[in-house]
């Protein structure tokens, strides 16, 4: 059966005047309706070219995109900018990290809004701005009627969050990528905007891909957890799964990382090293510079060979180390080196 | 919005009074004596003193600038006791050379240089912010190295330069154009739009490819930051149309340094275009300017300073007005 | 005697405004031709048609039209088309204009004693408005030019030489005493001195009519009232002045103007640069300019040379001559003055002044054309090349300054490049040559002042009469009214016991022209041997008309095409 969402093999690379970036390489990802699956990742590695990918961003430049994405049997990659345009709003909408420079400065709030509707539904401009009060309603901003007035620099920061998903949602599209929406808010309000971004995925039945840095928001909102690295996929599960036996080094020093799983914040502290240089990937496993597991397998199979991504039922990891069985499930020892590497660097 | 108006206009006329009181502090305190220069080679300093009377320049400096401010408010008489002569209210003086009334030369001269800037604000900013806006959105192509090219090109021709090859070309060699007539001032005249378009469109020219060059450097860049900005990318992921994403989203926001430089560069032209003014003959502001203070012709250079400085002035006033009518972030207060 | 040389001045100033940017232009091959390249050249002449329009293309507007407030060569020479004097200073290409009766039936008679002279005005000579024109009117233009705090531009050469010199005008002064009006056609002028030169000054714009009723004062210039040929239709300041037929001018009363032309239609302010070019393309027939050069600038030259331009070239001598004058009070050494004088490069100074087509190197500041002429004696070289040995010798064993200053009007390139040239020709003798600017307003009193410095270019064009010495040698190197000291315009302070005194003799003196002309040639020669200035250079102005235009001539006084004989072509 096909997937609602279906990324395979997806590649995108950025010609720059010193080669070729490549950002994603070769990304999978499957996503069925009214699933929230949580791609989470260092910075560079991937999540935003991916998502970006998904919704046709990068046609009319410079960056070359391949694979397929198939979103409900159509092969977005394949659609012309402005074929395109059918889906970005209408069946795709997009929330972005900083909602402050993500609305355009010189609008109302409630003129942005409407306009999301106006590009996809044939109505006048008072009954999209009655649509736009409406969803500023659904989406809890109290006054909406005159708040519509307001312009975004006149909005607080939750408030300015809470706009721009009612912009994203006022199509009710059929799928969510949420950008992580959270990062600029304080803690208080970022529940509230989680709860309301999980309220009205119920309500609407939508699919969401949620991009953050936060595995505490993945594990309150998420069904799945897609785990980037180098632009691949190198791991994914389901949340329990996932944070029960984490199958890639990577992963697990994401895990280790974190101080605690109830802390507050849960954010992904930083894994010694650097992500691979996009500009010249190894031949190997992206992750080898940085895993200490890698010392354990065989001379140079990591360093040589590129792990494919492995099925073990709903669990998908792609290390040789697992491959093998070498990693404990849940074992301590490899997150442990991890851990011990971190102190001395 | 009224409390800054008045506010605003309270500024302005500080500002006026002060740039009245240097300029003419400048010329009283300055080397060249009008007085001098008004009888010449043959001028004993007995002549020199009488000039000195009939230019009422042997009143003391304070009394000088009184007078000479009191014609803002009221009507005053000009002129060597026995010979005085009326000045109408608002009178700016008579020129010291052809005693003139300089009120009447401001109003002849003025259509000129309205004629000139028109016409050059409208090309200019249709090229420069067409072409600028063009190569922003073609960034890196074949089309945005040559408008970058020609905006290199075009921002170092200086306008004496532009002015005469062109007049060269159009008027020597082709004869398209005919020479500039000074008795074309306005687009409503005898001799019609049409005239009135021929007689100018070289000024126009000389003065738009320099202007259109800077407009296409500061369009250009101030459009490719914010197609890089985050709200661009919004309007796009809502499935926006390119035009209405360019043009609705785009321009709108990276217009905004552009009507800033477009105020102040229109309230310096209209103060006159000088070098224009001078290759093309045309006796606006500028050309008129240079006359006067070329033979020490202090009322004459008085009012041109002043209405320079006032329309500089109520430039960046507007400026600030539009700045507010575009960016609700800006408020007026 | 202040004579007439603001007018003269003028007209140096305004070619040094020209704006040549001072380059080589001077073309080699050109002077081993055998035709005379500074003949007067006219274009077209003995047409008579009458009618069409003149289009005079100017730089600026005039500064005045009033002829009681005008020292300009411009206005004088537009003057002529609507105001008669008694006389007039009529022009022939490459000469000294001639003085000849205007309104008066002659060039005046002096009394026996020479201390009055008495002109009659010719029968029915009108004003514009049919009136007219009696004596009064002519005293009363005499009149209104003694209100110099009125009339800052007030011609004087005319008032400093009758009897009362402390009348205010008319607005303050009541009666002037020393020009009586028996009758309405009769006027007698008494003189401080006898002056047999007095025809010439007669000829100067204050004796233009002027009735005291239509008396508008400083706005008089905006409609001057006329007793010529024509008269102002519009006069819109600064754009354009259109004058037409007077037809209460009578032509049997005017031998020397022809008025061919219906109208004359003044431009006042197409650029230099436009006029130029505007001419030499021929793109208006009808057209003329007044600008001094002809408006031509340097860079104009080479196409004056197209056939088609030289059919429409008028050419000839001005009367002006540029020198360069010692402060004699500080450069007391006539042997060092002459050093100075023989160590400079005449011929680079002239490449400053645009080259030969701008004028020709003088040894004197006295002309050929002058009555009584007497040839120059001068060590200079007649090609303009400097005496750098004879210089050197010069100064053996003389206290020579370590450093002079050199003073210039700020106005041109040219006169600064003029410094530099000195500067680098006093190098060869050790001397440093300072240059000092002195803002052009204020040059002429810097250079009466006490401020004067040592060495600073001037210019002189003729004065009332060019074709008389006097007019030059006075007011160049003359002494005061009283004789004690030097003249006011005498700007290198020449004054020697013996020459001053013969100088301040022969203003009054009685004799026919050519004999009191070769006496001041006479002490003009001895005073040269005192090298109070060194001559350079002798304007040559050429002037490019439209295709349609007859009878153009350069006028020697004018520096300009003569408006009172042009012609048009219909």
């Amino acid at each position: 059966m096909t997937s609602f969402l279906s990324v395979k093999d997806l590649h995108v690379e950025f010609p720059t005047d010193d080669g070729l970036v490549s950002a994603v390489n070769g990304m999978d990802l499957s996503l069925e309706r009214g699933e929230t699956v949580g791609l989470v990742g260092e910075s560079g590695s991937g999540k935003s070219v991916t998502t970006q990918a998904i919704m046709g961003l990068f046609k009319d430049s410079k960056a070359r995109v391949s694979g397929t994405i198939d979103f409900e049997g159509t092969d977005l990659i394949s659609l012309s900018e402005n074929r395109m345009r059918e889906y970005r709003g209408k069946k795709i909408g997009m929330i972005f990290q900083d909602p402050l420079s993500a609305m355009h400065p010189f609008y109302t709030v409630g003129e942005q809004i409407a306009e999301a509707y106006r590009v996809h539904n044939q109505v006048s401009k008072k009954a999209a701005k009655e649509v736009a009060v409406d969803m500023l309603g659904r989406v809890g901003i109290p006054a909406a009627r005159s708040r519509a007035d307001s312009y975004p620099h006149e909005f607080s920061g939750g408030m300015r969050q809470r706009a721009m998903i009612a912009m994203a949602l006022v199509c009710e599209p059929e799928l969510l990528i949420a950008d992580e929406p959270t990062t600029a808010l304080d803690v208080t309000v970022q529940a509230q905007i989680l709860d309301l971004i999980s309220g009205l995925q119920q309500e609407t039945n939508s699919a969401v891909i949620f991009v953050t840095h936060d595995l505490g928001v993945v594990a309150e909102l998420c069904q799945r957890v897609v785990v980037m690295y180098g632009g691949q996929c190198v791991e994914q599960a389901p949340v329990r799964t996932i944070f029960r036996e984490p199958g890639h080094p990577y992963t697990r020093g994401l895990m280790a990382s974190m101080p605690a799983l109830s802390d507050e914040t849960g954010r992904l502290k930083p894994i010694p090293g650097s992500p691979p240089a996009l500009l010249d990937l190894p031949k190997g496993c992206l992750f080898a510079e940085r895993c200490e597991v890698a010392k354990l397998l065989p001379e140079g199979l990591c360093r040589e060979e590129r792990p494919l991504l492995r099925i073990h039922g709903d669990h998908e990891v792609r290390c040789h180390a697992h491959e093998r069985g070498l990693l404990a499930v849940g074992g301590p020892s490899a997150a442990g080196n991890m851990k011990g590497e971190s102190a001395d660097v | 919005m009224i409390a800054f108006l008045l506010r605003r206009l309270g500024a302005m006329l500080l500002l006026l009074i002060v740039v009245s009181f240097i300029t003419f502090s400048l010329f009283h305190f300055g080397p060249a004596d009008p007085a001098s220069a008004a009888c010449g080679q043959e001028c004993t300093p007995d002549r020199v003193e009488q000039a000195r009377i009939a230019l009422g320049l042997d009143k003391p400096f304070f009394v000088q600038y009184l007078t000479y401010m009191s014609g803002f408010i009221m009507p005053r008489m000009i002129g060597a006791p026995g010979a005085e002569s009326a000045c109408a209210w608002p009178c700016l003086g008579k020129s010291f050379q052809t005693n003139e009334n300089v009120t009447d030369m401001i109003a002849n001269a003025l259509p000129f240089t309205l004629s000139i800037a028109i016409g050059a604000v409208v090309l200019w900013t249709i090229a420069g912010v067409g072409l600028g806006l063009l190569a922003a959105m073609r960034k890196g192509k074949a089309a945005d190295r040559i408008i970058v090219g020609g905006a290199s090109v075009g921002v170092s021709l200086p306008i004496p330069v532009t002015g005469l090859v062109l007049l060269l070309v159009f008027v020597g060699i082709l004869h398209v154009l005919p020479f500039t007539s000074n008795s074309i001032n306005s687009p409503f005249g005898a001799a019609g739009p049409w005239a009135w378009v021929l007689n100018y469109l070289l000024p126009w020219l000389a003065i738009a490819i320099l202007f259109s060059a800077q407009y296409i450097r500061v369009t250009r860049s101030n459009m490719i930051e914010t197609f890089n900005e985050d709200f661009m990318r919004t309007a796009r992921a809502k499935g926006l149309a390119r035009r209405s994403i360019v043009f609705k989203h785009g321009v709108r926001a990276g217009i905004t340094p552009v009507v800033t430089m477009l105020g102040m560069d229109i309230g310096g032209l209209l103060g006159g275009a000088v070098l224009t003014e001078q290759i093309f003959s045309v006796p606006g502001l500028g050309f008129t300017a240079v006359h006067a203070a070329t033979s020490g012709d202090l009322p004459v250079t008085m009012a041109i300073t002043m209405l320079a400085a006032f329309f500089i002035i109520v430039a960046s006033v507007v400026v600030d007005l539009v700045y507010a009518a575009i960016d609700p972030r800006v408020r007026i207060n | 005697m202040r004579a007439s040389a603001t007018i003269g001045s003028i007209a140096i100033l305004a070619l040094a405004l020209a704006g040549c940017s001072g380059g080589s232009t001077a073309n080699g091959g050109s002077s081993t031709s055998k035709a005379d390249p500074y003949a007067p050249l006219i274009v077209k002449d003995g047409f008579k048609d009458k009618g069409g329009n003149v289009n005079v293309l100017m730089s600026a507007d005039f500064a005045t039209l009033d002829p009681g407030n005008s020292n300009y060569v411009q206005t004088a020479n537009v003057g002529q088309l609507y105001y008669r004097t008694l006389t007039m200073a009529k022009e022939t290409a490459g000469q000294p204009p001639k003085i000849v009766p205007d309104l008066a039936t002659d060039t005046g008679k002096a009394s026996a004693d020479g201390m009055s002279w008495t002109y009659t005005l010719k029968k029915g000579v009108k004003f514009e408005d049919g009136s007219p024109i009696t004596s009064k009117d002519i005293k009363y233009g005499i009149e209104r030019t003694y209100a110099r705090d009125v009339y800052t531009q007030a011609p004087q050469e005319l008032d400093s030489a009758l009897a009362d010199d402390g009348y205010k005008g008319p607005y303050q002064g009541g009666d002037l005493k020393s020009v009586e009006t028996p009758d309405d056609s009769t006027i007698v002028f008494h003189l401080k001195q006898p002056n047999p030169d007095f025809p010439a000054l007669a000829s100067r714009s204050n004796s233009a009519p002027v009735p005291q009723a239509k008396d508008t004062k400083l706005d008089y210039t905006n409609h001057p009232v006329s007793s010529g040929p024509y008269k102002v239709k519009s006069y819109e300041r600064g754009r354009q002045l259109v004058l037409e037929r007077n037809p209460n001018w009578d032509a049997s009363t005017d031998p020397n103007r022809s008025a061919l032309p219906d109208s004359f239609t003044f431009s006042l302010s197409t650029s230099q640069s436009t006029i130029s070019q505007q001419l030499i393309s021929n793109s208006d027939p009808t057209a003329i300019t007044l600008d001094s050069n002809g408006a031509l600038q340097a860079s104009d030259t080479a196409k004056l040379n197209d056939a088609d331009v030289k059919s429409r070239l008028a050419g000839g001598f001005l009367g002006c001559i540029d020198i360069i004058a010692f402060n004699t009070q500080s450069v007391k050494d006539p042997d060092v003055r002459k050093a100075l004088s023989l160590a400079m490069d005449r011929n680079a100074m002239q490449v400053q002044y645009g080259g030969q087509r701008f004028g020709q190197i003088a040894q004197s500041q006295l002309t050929d054309k002058m009555a009584g002429y007497q040839a120059p004696v001068t060590d200079l070289d007649p090609s303009g090349k400097p005496k750098l040995d004879e210089a050197k010798k010069l100064l053996q064993g003389k206290t020579v300054p370590k450093t002079l200053s050199y003073g210039y009007a700020n106005s041109a390139p040219r006169y600064k490049n003029i410094g530099t040239v000195l500067q680098q020709n006093f190098k060869e003798l050790g001397i440093d040559l300072q240059l000092q600017p002195i803002p052009a307003a204020n040059y002429y009193t810097t250079l009466a002042g006490d401020n004067m410095p040592d060495i600073a270019r001037s210019g002189w064009c003729g004065g009332a009469d060019s074709s008389s010495a006097r007019f030059t040698v006075d007011p160049g190197v003359g002494p005061s009214i009283d004789g004690k000291t030097w003249g006011f315009s005498n700007i290198p302070r020449f004054y020697d016991t013996t020459l001053s005194k013969e100088m301040f003799d022969l203003r009054s003196q009685n004799g026919s022209k050519d004999e009191l002309g070769k006496k001041w040639f006479d002490v003009y020669n001895k005073a040269m041997e005192q090298t109070p200035l060194v001559p350079f250079v002798h304007s040559y102005t050429l002037s490019v008309v439209g295709s349609k235009i007859h009878n153009a001539q350069v006028g020697y006084f004018f520096g300009s095409i003569d408006l009172s004989e042009v012609g048009v072509e219909k």
